[in-house]
């Protein structure tokens, strides 16, 4: 083990059937996974069915576990994948409710106007290649160091620079109409 | 430039927020891994090849046991006790027919 894992001891202590163990390990993880999930998925009733998934795989393969690499990530290697398996599988019947919304009127509600953005950063990321949103969660909204991130996504450190900076530019060009280029001066003036 | 370009992206990627997960999900979690305690566990019996071999061995032991003991309950054995001198009749018995006489009989 190349450092010092904090959550290998509450991991032998699972591998034992310890049900506060699996509490007390689970409780630690289950928000970050929970959120890298939803943003991965785009649906939070299929991101807690993933993560109740990656959960009970804990501790029925705990025992198996072996620290070659930080529980954490091995952890969110296995929720990827689970994320990757999950949307492969799903079939999805969305109605595009946004639209229907701005054809409506103008927004003018600042509250409303945050929801849109919101709406169109999720549907953004959604369209992304799926390695590129993995990118994209981790790097980003996780805040993960490029090495942590390659390594819970099982590729090198410059084929996760070269996803995300994809991803990034994907990003850029999907959700052009918030980036104005003026908008500071905007709203400066 | 790209900097700046960098932080607008970063300002709009934070309005999409995500709920915290609740505490029911950790319960339910806690106990789905509670009804699999008492589920019987699968305990994987061949972990080598070297534990094949062995049952290859033993069933192959225990074919050639079988073959041994069984050996008075064949026809060949139970025709040599009685006839020990008909060698002929009883190489017919082991080897075949070798006339056509022998197979019309």
């Amino acid at each position: 083990m190349a450092s010092y894992d904090p959550d290998h001891e509450l991991v032998l202590r699972v591998a034992q059937r310890d049900t506060y163990a699996y509490g007390a390990l689970v409780g630690k993880h289950l928000n970050r996974c929970l959120k890298v999930a939803e943003r991965m998925l785009g649906n939070r009733q299929d991101a807690e069915d993933v993560v109740q998934e990656v959960c009970l795989k804990i501790w029925k393969e705990a025992a198996r576990w072996k620290p070659k690499a930080k529980f954490s990530t091995w952890l969110y290697r296995v929720l990827l994948n689970a994320c990757l398996d999950h949307k492969r599988r799903a079939i999805r019947f969305e109605t595009d409710l946004l639209d229907e919304i701005a054809d409506e009127s103008p927004m003018h509600d600042e509250k409303m106007m945050h929801d849109q953005r919101s709406y169109r950063v999720k549907e953004a990321l959604q369209q992304l290649p799926d390695r590129q949103r993995a990118a994209i969660v981790l790097g980003y909204y996780e805040g993960m160091s490029n090495q942590e991130a390659a390594e819970a996504m099982d590729v090198t450190l410059g084929s996760f620079q070269q996803l995300l900076f994809r991803a990034k530019q994907n990003l850029r060009d999907t959700l052009a109409d918030f980036l104005p280029e003026n908008e500071d001066e905007a709203q400066n003036g | 430039m790209k900097h700046k370009t960098d932080d607008q992206l970063a300002r709009l990627l934070n309005s999409y927020a995500v709920a915290d997960a609740d505490v029911a999900l950790l319960d339910r979690i806690i106990a789905g891994a509670q009804a699999t305690q008492s589920a019987p566990v699968y305990i994987p019996v061949w972990r080598s090849w070297k534990m094949d071999v062995a049952a290859l061995a033993f069933v192959a032991l225990l074919g050639f046991w079988f073959g041994l003991t069984s050996l008075p309950a064949t026809s060949g054995y139970v025709f040599y006790q009685a006839n020990p001198s008909n060698t002929a009749g009883f190489d017919d018995i082991i080897l075949g027919a070798t006339t056509w006489k022998a197979v019309k009989l």
